[in-house]
C-alpha cells in the first residue's frame, strides 16, 4: 500500500532511470542486431551472387536465352533468391521470378542504383521496397565477366522477412527481459523506497506532537549521520530546548502566579474595554467574590464598585497614573488606596492595571492614635486644671477661708497622685507598645502569687467591706514574666474591689481551655453594659467617667492587662451581666518548656 | 446697683465645677452647677441663665451641642456662653465660635482670666440694663 506520494515519486523516479537506461540499452542492442544479421545476408547473397556469376558467365548460357531464363528459375528456386541477369544496356535478359514470355516486356533496369553502381565498377547494393512484391528487398548486383570483360549485370534480390525475422526474435528477448528487470527494479525501489522513508516518517509523527506541544519524543535515528539523521538530531535538540524554554516559562509562570496570589495588595487587570483578564486573590476576599465569577466580564458587572471603575475609566482615557481613595460602603466599610496605572500596547493604551491597598486598617490606627493624643492630653489637663485652679484660689485668698481650705489642699493631692499614676500607667503602656520590653519568663506557681496580691489589697477590701478568696490547685503553674503577671492580677483585683458593692466579693480561681491555663477574676459588682464590653479594654474607655476618676482610676488598667497578656500570646476576655458582677478572665498558653 | 447675674456651670468633673463655682461664689454671682449637657438643657429650659460656663467632652450630649442649642433659641438671646475646654485645637475654637460662643478658654485656665471674662460680660449686661431701663 503507498499513501505517501514522496515515496511514490521514489519509486517513479527509481522506474523512470531503470526504464531509461535499459531502453537505451535496448535500442542500441536492436540497432546492432539489425546491422549484424543484415550484414550476413548480404554477405552471403553476394557469395551466391558470385558461384551464380560462375555459372551464368559461359557463353552457352548468355547468348541462349531460354537456358538462362531455365538457369535462373532453377537456381532462384535452390538459394530462394530473385535472380535476374541484365545486360550492359540494362535490358532483362532473364528473371527467375518473371514467366520467359514476359521478360522481354520489362522495363530497362539501367537506372536502378544497384545496376548503375554496378556500371560504375562497384558492388551493388540497395534496400528498397519492393512494390511487386510489397516487402523490404535487398539488392545485390555484381557483374558478368566473360574473359575479364563486362558482359552484363547479375542480380540477386532476397526479401528481407528474414531480417525482420531474427530481429523481432531479439526484440521479444529484450522486451520480455526489459519487462522482467523493471518488475525486479520496481520491487527494489519500493523496498528501498520504504527503508528511505522510514526515517522521514518518524520525523514526521515526531513533528506532528511536536505541533500539538508535547515535546516529551524523541527521534529514533540510530545515530546516523546523513542527512536526515542529521535533519533528527535538529530536530530533537530543538525539542529539548524547546521543553527546557517551556518549562522555564512555565516555572516562571507558576512563581509570578505565586507572587501575584500571595500579595497583600490586590491587583485587577482589565484589558482596554475594561474586561477584567485577571484578578488575585486579595481582590477575592476583599469584594467577597471568586474569580471565575468576573473573568471575562465587564469591571462593573463583576466587580460592582463605580469608584474604582471610573478610576479605570479615566486612567485609560487620560493615559496617566491615578492614586485616589476609594471607600466600600459594603459592610464592613473599608477604605481602599486605588493605584490605577493605564497598561500599554505598541504605544496605544491597552488596559489597566489596578493595585488596591486595604488602607483601613491605617486609617483605623491613624485615628486611634489621634484619639489616643487627643485623650492623654484631656486626661493630663483635667487635674492640672484642678491643681492650678485651686492652687490660685488658695492663692486669692482662700488660705483663710479655714473651713474649704484644707479640702482645696486634699483634692490637689489627689490630682497630683492621679497626674503621677497616669504618667506611670502610660509610661507602662509606651514601653510595651514599643515592643522593646522582653519578658523574662520563669516557670512559677501560681497560688502564692494570687496570695501576695490578695495580701496587699487586704486593707482596702476590708475598708470596702469586699470579701477576698482564691481557690486554685496547688500544684498550678504557669510558664510567663512572673511581674508582669502580678501586675495584671493587681490591676484586675484593685477594679473587682473598685466597682464592687458593700457585702460583695472577689474570687479568683482557675478554669478550663484548651488554648492554655485560664484564670478568672470574677466579682459581685455593678458589671458592665453589654454596649460597653467590646471597648471596655481600650485606653481611656471607661463605663462610668466620673465613678472612674473619683475612685482614682486612670482608664488604662485594663489595656494594660489586655497589652501584657498579649505579649504572651495569651487573651483576654470579660462576660459580664448587669447589675450581677463580671468574670474577667486571662488565658496564658502552655508553654513547650 | 448691678444685678447679680445667674451662671450655669456645665462641666462633668466635679472637682472643676466646684472650684468654678466656689470662686464665682465668692464674686457674688447666683451660681447652679450641673454635671452632664442633658440636666444643664433641663435647667435651662426653665430658667434664663445670663452665663453659661461650659465644657465641650461631657457625657451624654457634648458642649458644642448645648451651645447650638442655646444660640439657636431666641429665648437665650441675652445669655452669652464662655467655653472652658481642654480641646486646644484652633478648629474647635473656630467651630464653637462659628455655634456662636462668646468665650474660649483653655484648660487649665487662668482663674483671673475666667473670673475677668466673666465680670466683663456682667459688665456688658449691666450697661445694657441701665440703658434699657434709662
Amino acid at each position: 500500500m503507498i499513501k505517501s506520494s514522496f515515496k511514490l515519486k521514489l519509486i517513479f523516479s527509481y522506474f523512470f532511470l531503470i526504464f531509461a537506461s535499459l531502453g537505451f540499452i535496448a535500442f542500441f542492442l536492436d540497432r546492432h542486431i539489425e546491422e549484424k544479421t543484415l550484414q550476413g545476408i548480404e554477405s552471403a547473397l553476394l557469395n551466391e551472387a558470385r558461384l551464380i556469376e560462375n555459372q551464368v558467365s559461359v557463353p552457352s548460357a548468355l547468348n541462349n536465352p531460354p537456358y538462362l531464363d531455365k538457369l535462373c528459375k532453377d537456381l532462384g528456386l535452390r538459394i530462394g533468391s530473385r535472380i535476374t541477369v541484365i545486360n550492359l544496356e540494362g535490358k532483362v535478359l532473364a528473371d527467375s521470378e518473371v514467366p520467359f514470355q514476359q521478360v522481354p516486356g520489362m522495363e530497362n533496369h539501367l537506372g536502378r542504383p544497384e545496376v548503375s553502381e554496378v556500371l560504375q565498377g562497384r558492388i551493388g547494393r540497395e534496400i528498397r521496397y519492393s512494390s511487386t512484391l510489397k516487402i523490404d528487398m535487398l539488392y545485390m548486383a555484381v557483374p558478368i565477366e566473360k574473359n575479364n570483360v563486362r558482359a552484363g549485370i547479375l542480380r540477386l534480390a532476397l526479401p528481407l522477412t528474414s531480417v525482420q525475422k531474427v530481429l523481432s526474435a531479439a526484440r521479444k528477448t529484450i522486451i520480455v527481459g526489459l519487462l522482467f528487470t523493471l518488475g525486479l527494479a520496481f520491487v527494489l525501489a519500493s523496498i528501498l523506497a520504504k527503508a528511505l522513508i522510514r526515517p522521514i516518517n518518524r520525523i514526521i509523527y515526531a513533528s506532528s506532537r511536536f505541533a500539538k506541544g508535547d515535546f516529551s519524543r524523541r527521534i529514533f535515528h540510530q545515530g546516523s549521520h546523513d542527512e536526515i539523521g542529521r535533519l533528527a538530531a535538529t530536530l530533537n535538540n530543538m525539542a529539548q530546548e524547546i521543553e527546557y524554554k517551556i518549562r522555564e516559562v512555565a516555572t516562571k509562570n507558576q512563581h509570578l502566579e505565586a507572587i501575584f496570589n500571595s500579595m497583600i495588595e490586590g491587583v485587577i487587570v482589565t484589558d482596554r474595554s475594561s474586561k477584567v483578564i485577571s484578578v488575585n486573590r486579595a481582590i477575592e476576599e476583599l469584594f467577597g467574590i471568586s474569580r471565575a465569577q468576573v473573568e471575562g466580564k465587564f469591571f462593573q458587572e463583576g466587580i460592582r464598585n463605580s469608584g474604582i471603575s471610573e478610576l479605570i475609566a479615566e486612567a485609560m482615557s487620560s493615559a496617566r497614573f491615578i492614586s485616589k481613595e476609594v471607600t466600600l460602603v459594603m459592610p464592613p466599610q473599608k477604605i481602599l488606596q486605588a493605584n490605577v496605572s493605564p497598561l500599554f500596547d505598541q504605544e496605544k493604551v491597552g488596559g489597566s492595571l489596578t493595585v488596591i491597598h486595604d488602607i483601613t486598617e491605617i486609617r483605623r490606627l491613624e485615628t486611634v492614635r489621634r484619639d489616643f493624643v487627643a485623650n492623654v492630653s484631656h486626661e493630663l489637663k483635667t487635674p492640672l486644671t484642678s491643681i492650678k485652679g485651686f492652687v490660685e484660689t488658695l492663692l486669692e485668698g482662700a488660705l483663710d477661708d479655714k473651713e474649704n481650705s484644707v479640702d482645696f489642699l486634699r483634692i490637689i493631692n489627689n490630682h497630683t497622685d492621679r497626674l503621677n499614676a497616669l504618667v506611670d500607667d502610660l509610661l507602662e503602656l509606651s514601653h510595651m507598645e514599643s515592643k522593646e520590653m522582653s519578658l523574662s519568663k520563669t516557670k512559677f506557681s501560681l497560688a502564692p502569687l494570687v496570695k501576695e496580691v490578695m495580701t496587699v489589697f487586704g486593707s482596702q477590701a476590708k475598708k470596702k467591706k469586699v470579701e477576698l478568696s482564691f481557690e486554685l490547685p496547688q500544684g498550678l503553674e504557669i510558664f510567663a514574666d512572673k511581674d508582669k503577671i502580678e501586675q495584671v492580677l493587681v490591676n484586675l483585683v484593685n477594679n473587682a474591689i473598685k466597682y464592687n458593692k458593700e457585702n460583695g466579693f472577689v474570687k479568683v480561681y482557675s478554669g478550663q481551655s484548651k488554648d492554655g491555663t485560664k484564670i478568672v477574676v470574677e466579682d459581685s459588682g455593678s458589671g458592665i453594659p453589654a454596649k460597653d464590653i467590646p471597648r471596655i479594654f481600650e485606653r481611656f474607655y471607661r463605663v462610668d467617667k466620673a465613678r472612674s476618676r473619683e475612685l482614682g482610676g486612670t482608664g488604662l488598667g485594663l489595656s494594660i492587662v489586655k497589652h501584657i497578656i498579649e505579649l504572651h500570646s495569651g487573651s483576654v476576655g470579660v462576660e459580664s451581666t448587669e447589675g450581677l458582677g463580671s468574670k474577667f478572665f486571662f488565658i496564658i498558653p502552655a508553654s513547650s518548656i | 446697683m448691678v444685678k447679680k447675674n445667674k451662671i450655669i456651670i456645665v462641666e462633668d468633673d466635679k472637682d472643676i465645677n466646684n472650684l468654678i463655682a466656689y470662686n464665682l461664689d465668692k464674686e457674688g454671682f447666683a451660681v447652679e452647677q450641673s454635671l452632664d449637657g442633658l440636666s444643664a438643657m433641663q435647667k435651662i429650659e426653665h430658667e434664663v441663665f445670663d452665663i453659661v460656663i461650659l465644657d465641650i467632652m461631657l457625657p451624654g450630649i457634648d458642649g458644642f451641642e448645648v451651645c447650638k442649642r442655646i444660640k439657636a433659641d431666641s429665648r437665650y438671646s441675652r445669655s452669652f456662653v464662655v467655653v472652658v475646654s481642654a480641646k486646644s485645637h484652633e478648629q474647635d475654637k473656630l467651630y464653637a465660635h462659628l455655634l456662636g460662643a462668646d468665650y474660649y478658654l483653655t484648660k487649665p485656665f487662668n482663674l483671673s482670666g475666667l473670673l475677668g471674662a466673666v465680670n466683663e460680660i456682667s459688665e456688658t449686661l449691666g450697661r445694657e440694663y441701665l440703658v434699657r431701663n434709662g
